[in-house]
């Protein structure tokens, strides 16, 4: 029975030497001419400042926390999801109702974290007041066209019917 | 036989390595990487003792996911330099290695007398389904088992799981 | 197609299929990879109306060989600052996964004709192993290593967000995945690859994706469903457009393979189009009925199973292609709320609406699976019922 596995091992020690090979050919057949600024790290031509290790969000811990969790949890669907199909009714009733059981309760953890707001990623930051509110009004319509065309009006569906009144209607309902 | 045991030498010797280095490495990130090398080799063991269901799970959930969180966790605390790491006195190292000798001598003289290991009750029949995912599915959903109990009480223990981790994690609860 | 079963003594042609399958795909992954580059950017070039490659070779198709040859030359650029064991390894770390993967995918089946004159089929895959899908699950959670360690070893501030946000995304995406995939098993009745494929032969109401023989199970809505949602989990976790926030070279230059030139540069390359590839794979196996033909038709019976696989496969690259060419990036909060407020509840939810129809209506009344025996002794674990095998 472990036969089977043996091409599998042999693939995973080839895609290794493959990958291997690949780091090593890279590295011996490039030339090697380095200087203080091609081995600065990138940042877009700036001078780096600072360490780059910074701390980071608390929320990718909690995500990779929650992952395991939910993560074990179908790591018990497997058997359950591969044994039920060939069962009889009454064994499909129990099982759906045991597994329904297990994961009711989980989801009552989901719930409890998305009403935590765990699950928010702007968590606790309230959208910033607009320093000017009338960018908001509604603005005049935008006018196209210069000294020399005139007003080009756009035209738009509502008023394609119309005559425009400009000497350059032609182009402007091209567009 | 004698290929397999050489492929046992092989394995046994790399996951001594790994484990090794996963203490001995100064480095955090390193250390992490030495252990998920660690839980690879262990689950090919699991592989030739036909455990696939469970070598696999071996691979996705501690190689794959809780490996990630430590990794998370080693970058999130950004520890600095591996030298703030270095532990100071304590008994540890030397209680440790009195641990260690009784414990290999205890298994050696297991080994020696041969009596006093409890023998495998597994038949060719049983190694050959008893690691496949439906083998261990009859057995843990099935009413006249004694796993099923355990099982149910498992989702509990997960939703303990996740109430520790909103409320370690949260600013506000 | 029947071909003899040649025999070299103890060797025989039916035990080196797992070797020759390992070769195929390995073979395969490694030599189409160019060609799959060359033809995301001639589809995307057609669709913003340029021209795209068009120098070298007909129709600019050496021109990924010609990039790779001069990748190799280039430059092994080291930067000051990184961990130097790590930098090195983390292309290595996200190539392996990617290449192995296609070790559990079956991708044909062929007839041998044996010594004693019956014919056997066999599929062409490396591992028919009991865990198919699994091993490919467990190689896929591996590929976070390669990019969180190049993030962290490159001792780059993009690099590091790109690396991080990258693992979260996949971790994140992971769940709806293997929830789908559950979905798709919970169908097929089984965790190897093989026997899922199997359990969709005949026409295109068999495919898991569709799925609406009365006979067999009607789930119509519902594979379709669990399908889409595999399909959108395995762009993310490919890290695709509109997924591609890692690289997102807006914001991030290019994410966590920043400080990386010459060959490695182009390991995480190759990586991210293998497992488009392997996922792809699982896709064409798992939804879509694998190398069976959509239907019996007389016309075209004799093209063997493989090329209506390669047909499925370049559907889904192309699908891919066309995400790319058409939508934008999202925003990380809303790629964070799409993996686990909509997808993760739905994928179960499905999974238990799948699980009900078939407890309600399909039912075999079988008695060799009945699983009911008395108490065993405890601490022993002994098999229960016959395996079920295919089905």
């Amino acid at each position: 029975m472990l036969s089977g596995y043996l091409p599998m091992l042999v693939m995973l020690v080839l895609a290794t030497v493959i990958a291997g090979s690949m780091v090593i050919g890279s590295f011996f057949l490039g030339p090697k001419k380095p200087s203080r600024f091609k081995s600065e790290s990138y940042e877009c031509g700036m001078t780096p400042v600072g360490s780059a290790r910074e701390r980071f969000p608390i929320k990718f811990y909690l995500i990779a926390m929650l992952f395991i969790i939910f993560d074990i949890e179908t790591i018990f669907l497997y058997p359950w999801a591969v044994t039920f199909r060939d069962s009889v009714k009454s064994v499909k009733m129990f099982y759906l109702a045991e597994m329904g059981v297990f994961v009711l309760i989980l989801f009552v953890g989901y719930f409890y974290i998305l009403g935590k707001g765990a699950l928010d990623w702007d968590e606790g930051r309230e959208p910033e007041p607009v320093a000017d509110p009338s960018i908001f009004k509604p603005r005049p319509p935008i006018r196209f066209g210069n000294e020399y065309s005139g007003p080009i009006q756009i035209a738009s569906k509502s008023e394609s019917g119309t005559p425009a009144t400009s000497a350059a209607a032609g182009p402007g309902k091209r567009l | 036989m004698t290929l397999a045991i050489f492929a046992f030498g092989g394995l046994a010797a790399v996951s001594v390595v790994s484990a090794i280095l996963m203490v001995a490495n100064r480095n955090p990130v390193r250390s992490a990487l030495a252990l998920v090398a660690n839980f690879l080799v262990l689950a090919v063991f699991y592989l030739t003792l036909s455990a696939e269901f469970i070598a696999a799970v071996q691979v996705i959930v501690y190689a794959g996911a809780i490996m990630v969180l430590f990794l998370f966790v080693i970058m999130l605390l950004n520890l600095g330099s591996p030298e703030a790491l270095k532990e100071r006195g304590g008994l540890q190292a030397p209680i440790a290695a009195v641990l260690a000798l009784i414990f290999f001598s205890i298994l050696g003289a297991a080994g020696a007398l041969g009596t006093a290991l409890p023998k495998s009750q597994a038949t060719h029949a049983t190694l050959n389904t008893g690691g496949t995912a439906e083998t261990i599915g009859r057995a843990l959903f099935d009413p006249n088992q004694p796993w099923l109990f355990p099982f149910e009480v498992t989702s509990i223990l997960l939703l303990m799981g996740i109430v520790g981790a909103i409320v370690l994690a949260k600013r506000r609860i | 197609m029947v071909i003899q079963n040649y025999s070299l003594g103890p060797i025989d042609l039916a035990s080196i299929i797992p070797y020759v399958a390992m070769g195929t795909i390995l073979g395969f992954i490694l030599l189409i990879v160019p060609f799959v580059i060359w033809f995301e950017r001639v589809v995307i070039a057609l669709m913003q109306d340029r021209l795209g490659p068009n120098r070298v070779g007909p129709r600019g198709l050496l021109q990924t060989i010609a990039d790779g040859v001069k990748l190799f030359f280039k430059e092994d650029l080291e930067p000051a600052a990184v961990d130097r064991s790590l930098y090195y390894m983390a292309p290595v770390l996200a190539l392996i996964p990617a290449l192995a993967a296609g070790a559990a995918l079956p991708f044909a089946s062929i007839s041998l004709r044996m010594a004693d004159g019956s014919v056997k089929s066999l599929p062409l895959v490396a591992g028919n192993v009991n865990i198919g899908i699994l091993f490919i699950l467990a190689l896929s959670s591996l590929q976070v290593y390669g990019i969180v360690l190049a993030g962290w070893a490159s001792n780059n501030k993009y690099s590091l967000l790109g690396g991080l946000r990258s693992s979260a995304q996949m971790i994140s995406y992971e769940l709806p995945m293997s929830l789908a995939i559950l979905t798709g098993i919970l169908m097929s009745g089984s965790l190897n690859l093989v026997d899922v494929v199997n359990s969709q032969a005949g026409s295109i109401l068999d495919w898991n994706f569709f799925k609406l023989n009365p006979a067999t199970g009607f789930f119509f809505p519902l594979g379709l469903i669990a399908g889409m949602i595999y399909l959108v989990a395995m762009v993310a976790e490919t890290n695709r457009a509109p997924f591609d926030l890692p690289e997102a070279e807006s914001e991030l230059i290019a994410g966590f393979h920043t400080e990386y030139s010459s060959m490695k540069f182009a390991m995480f390359f190759m990586g991210e189009y293998a497992s488009m590839l392997v996922v792809s794979g699982i896709a064409t196996a798992l939804w879509f009925g694998g190398w069976h033909a959509p239907f019996d038709f007389v016309l075209w019976n004799w093209i063997p199973g493989g090329i209506w696989f390669l047909a499925k496969l370049t559907f889904f690259i192309g699908v891919y292609v066309w995400l790319r060419a058409t939508l934008p990036r999202l925003r990380y909060d809303a790629l964070m709320n799409i993996g686990w407020k909509r997808l993760l509840p739905l994928s179960i939810v499905v999974l238990f609406a799948v699980a009900t129809v078939d407890a309600f209506f399909f039912t075999k009344d079988t008695p060799a699976a009945i699983s009911a025996p008395a108490t065993p002794p405890s601490g022993t674990l002994t098999p229960m019922a016959a395996p079920g095998g295919g089905q």
